[in-house]
């Protein structure tokens, strides 16, 4: 069974997006091989909800985020790699024969350089190869890398080992058209296959080596699995990674407290601190290091958020029908008694305070109950937080404090408990000293 | 003085066409030459803000829609004629003493392009003048009002020029030899260039006009009146949305005395439709267009500014609530700056909590209120705002409009009443879909 994350909850929390320089996805897109990248994709697209196959992949990640490797060739080089292989084409000795003879044929008479190009990719090859199959025994030398080295797709060892041995023998600064025509055969005929599984595990181990040098310099760290019906998260020290100097904040969902209901001004961090939750929720259902100091949890079955609901006024659906329809859509799969993570930033803005206060009041109460469910509900309806208190046990309240310092709002990021009333609409609008302009008083 | 209305009103009230949206442009943009089309573009782009020209052309345009005149007017000539006269080289002159054997000769095997082109231009123009004459007598033959008089003048006295005699005197419609050529082309491209430009956009202006009136006729649209009270004021009767099919009409009126209006209702009961409708209106009257309503009589203003759809500018960093704090502010400066503005807010501060926005919205209003010159309508569905404000302030007209619940389901009326709604179907929509028993199940 999947992770289940709709398109809204990707949108609003920035997680995909390739070219997107600000996504998450960028954070970690720093890889050597276009292999990777689409593996890395993978990964972002399909998160995991079963706790073995989570360990599996956060244990691998591990292990290269413990040790530290580097891929020894480049990009360049790599791409050399991958199109030497890829333009193998004959599929009989004469063929081969053949095919290399015309091209060397021409490339003598000036008609095509083409074998001037191969050549100088075959060498960039037997690089690459060989120095990876050099890094693979030095993987071998590290603890616990049995498994990992057994699961980098089935090699053939002992096959291996002979293609490794095969190509030391020959001389690299050997430029002889029978050099050449041994290695090709030896590479883009005989073993094809192999050296093809060698590119494969090539790519698998640089998504590794990136996203553990990734996860090192940001100073990410990995979540650690608690039993399913345990229902359980907690999270210590996450902040939002793409924001500098980030505060850190910690939270704590279990059977018991199940909803954090939220509080604080406007530009408090209320939204920030749900996207830097709800990342942090996604990347550790990939397996993959995230933005906090510690995690435990209990794999949830999805992610939901309704932080920037836009209106859709082309389907003729004001802004409270669209939070409405949002909520539905979150209400359903929350029946669905599955085990989800929902987020609600300013629930109900696009209606009047009256009903706000009643609709959030009710949401909240339903919500409540539902303790497989985590929740984080935010707003500015004070009142509203005062009425769950006396209702519902399994609400935890907590506000993100602005104190103003003259008339500028200072924000400290830092989570207290409690409910808050800080509101600076007003303060803004003095700050641009509206009134007075219309007053014509400036 | 010129009308002011900024990007965001244009696009709000879709003056201009934007995507796959039609727009009022649209509507009238059916004139049978470009350059009426070039002339309406313009007229679109820059209202006029003196009680005089706008009256007298929306008299002109209401004029001939009554006498329901036609004008065919072969637009392809039009265009060979306003390529040929965009050639001012004194080069391609035609000249009398150049009607030698090699111009003969080059014209028989057809190899000079350009001399075609330039016979082609004239004898349209020919054709024309021939057309301009016929139109001002069909013009003077009828018996009309004062208002087209002066119009028709302009067009009499170009036609009467002696200086036009030669091409009088030649037939529409027949070849002209090289000798009328060289005459014609030296009146129309250098020595009476402007005369004949004139007489272009004259006939341009015409079409333009009856075009309109055409459309406006077949639209129900009526005539606008510019009035010079003291005390500004705009009535309207039975206006309607332009794009909404079977729209339902309402009237208003805003005086210095009730210089605000303050609209409530349920999402989807008509409010943005109204206040477009009401923009648009407002617009077209500034312009001399018809308008859709039944009758409007309006002070002339220096400017509407709406604010409907405003988009956020996240890129920029800005939170929808700071992007509407910044129009505001705009708008306020705007008024500080000039007497008579007409304002439209839809959702005022719906980018915010409904606590900020509601004591934003009693601060703003009230503010607006004592601006008594300016006019505005504000929308809102924080409804506990109107209440504040019916207090404290006197010059507020409060509507708005109406939901009739039958059963379960909301109707609406779309008829503007006195006061403001009690209706709250926020509620009403959650149980609709069901939300609670979704999760109490």
């Amino acid at each position: 069974m999947h992770f289940n994350v709709d398109k809204q909850t990707l949108q609003e929390l920035n997680l995909l997006g390739r070219y997107r320089p600000d996504s998450i996805f960028s954070i970690f897109n720093h890889t050597v091989t276009r292999g990777a990248t689409t593996l890395l994709e993978q990964h972002f697209n399909s998160p995991l909800s079963e706790s073995h196959s989570i360990e599996e992949r956060s244990n691998r990640f591990q292990f290269f985020y413990k040790n530290s490797f580097t891929l020894p060739f480049s990009s360049k080089e790599y791409d050399s790699t991958e199109q030497y292989v890829d333009s193998a084409s004959a599929t009989n000795p004469l063929l081969f024969l053949f095919t290399n003879i015309k091209q060397k044929l021409f490339s003598v008479l000036s008609i095509d350089k083409e074998h001037l190009e191969i050549v100088k990719e075959q060498r960039e090859s037997v690089k690459v190869i060989k120095e990876f199959i050099e890094l693979t025994h030095s993987i071998a030398t590290k603890e616990k890398s049995e498994e990992l080295l057994m699961k980098l797709s089935n090699i053939n060892q002992k096959k291996k080992r002979d293609l490794l041995k095969r190509l030391e023998q020959y001389n690299p600064t050997d430029n002889s058209f029978i050099n050449f025509l041994k290695l090709d055969y030896l590479l883009r005929y005989k073993n094809l296959t192999l050296v093809r599984e060698i590119l494969e595990s090539i790519e698998e181990v640089d998504l590794y080596i990136t996203v553990a040098r990734v996860g090192r310099e940001r100073q990410f760290n990995f979540a650690k699995l608690l039993p399913q019906d345990e229902n359980r998260v907690e999270v210590k020290g996450v902040y939002h990674p793409s924001i500098p100097n980030a505060v850190s904040n910690d939270l704590l969902f279990n059977q018991e407290k199940n909803v954090l209901f939220l509080t604080g001004a406007n530009m408090a961090g209320k939204s920030t601190l749900m996207k830097a939750f709800g990342i942090s929720i996604y990347l550790a259902h990939m397996g993959y290091p995230a933005p906090f100091s510690s995690m435990e949890f209990s794999p949830a079955t999805g992610l939901s958020t309704s932080i920037n609901v836009a209106d859709n006024l082309d389907m003729g659906y004001s802004h409270f029908y669209a939070e409405v329809v949002r909520v539905k859509e979150i209400a359903l799969k929350v029946a669905e008694n599955r085990r989800v993570s929902v987020m609600f930033d300013e629930l109900f803005k696009g209606t009047n305070v009256k009903d706000a206060h009643e609709a959030t009041v009710k949401i909240t109460s339903a919500f409540a109950k539902k303790r497989r469910c985590s929740f984080i509900i935010s707003t500015h309806i004070m009142e509203a937080g005062e009425e769950l208190t006396k209702s519902e046990e399994s609400i935890t309240f907590k506000f993100l404090p602005s104190t103003l310092v003259g008339s500028q709002p200072k924000y400290s990021y830092l989570l207290q408990d409690g409910i808050s009333d800080d509101r600076h609409g007003m303060t803004i609008i003095k700050n641009e000293k509206i009134v007075e302009i219309i007053a014509g008083d400036l | 003085m010129i009308f002011k209305a900024d990007r965001q009103t244009k696009e709000d009230l879709g003056i201009f066409p934007s995507g796959r949206e039609s727009s009022i442009y649209d509507l009238f943009n059916r004139t049978q030459s470009n350059g009426g089309s070039k002339l309406l573009r313009g007229m679109f782009d820059h209202p006029l803000s003196n009680i005089e020209e706008i009256n007298r052309r929306s008299a002109l345009i209401s004029l001939l829609a009554k006498e329901e005149i036609e004008l065919k007017i072969e637009s392809e000539k039009f265009d060979f004629a306003e390529f040929y006269l965009s050639n001012q080289d004194q080069r391609t002159r035609i000249r009398g003493h150049k009607d030698n054997l090699e111009r003969k000769f080059n014209t028989l095997i057809g190899s000079d392009q350009n001399y075609i082109q330039i016979k082609k231009g004239a004898e349209s123009l020919v054709d024309i003048f021939h057309f301009a004459i016929g139109v001002v007598e069909l013009l003077s033959n009828l018996k009309i009002g004062e208002e087209l008089k002066p119009f028709i003048q302009l067009f009499q006295n170009l036609i009467d020029k002696e200086e036009f005699n030669p091409i009088k005197e030649l037939i529409a419609g027949k070849r002209l030899n090289y000798a009328q050529l060289a005459i014609c082309d030296n009146i129309f491209r250098f020595n009476y260039r402007e005369d004949i430009g004139q007489l272009l956009t004259l006939i341009y202006t015409l079409d333009l006009y009856i075009t309109v009136g055409k459309i406006g006729k077949e639209l129900n649209f009526n005539y606008a009146q510019a009035d010079d009270k003291v005390e500004p004021q705009i009535e309207i009767d039975s206006l309607f949305h332009p794009m909404v099919k079977g729209a339902i009409s309402n009237s208003v009126k805003i005086e210095s005395q009730k210089n605000v209006i303050f609209l409530t209702g349920a999402n989807m009961a008509g409010k943005s439709t109204f206040m477009k409708s009401l923009g648009i209106a407002i617009y077209l009257a500034h312009m001399g267009f018809p308008i859709p309503a039944a009758s409007m009589n309006f002070s002339v203003m220096e400017g509407l500014f709406t604010t409907i759809n405003l988009p956020d500018n996240i890129a920029m960093g800005y939170s929808h609530f700071y992007a509407e704090v910044m129009r505001v502010k705009r708008v306020a400066e705007s008024l500080s700056r000039s007497k008579r503005i007409f304002v439209i807010f839809d959702e005022l501060f719906r980018g915010t909590n409904v606590k900020d926005a509601y004591d934003a919205t009693v601060a703003i209003t009230k503010a607006f209120a004592s601006i008594a010159n300016s006019f505005f309508i504000i929308s809102t569905h924080i409804i506990e705002a109107g209440a504040t404000l019916d207090k404290s302030c006197k010059n507020i007209n409060f509507l708005y409009l109406p939901t009739v619940m039958e059963g379960n389901r909301p109707i609406y009326t779309y008829k503007l009443s006195k006061g403001i709604t009690a209706d709250r179907h926020g509620m009403l929509i959650i149980n609709n879909e069901n939300i609670l028993d979704i999760l109490n199940s």
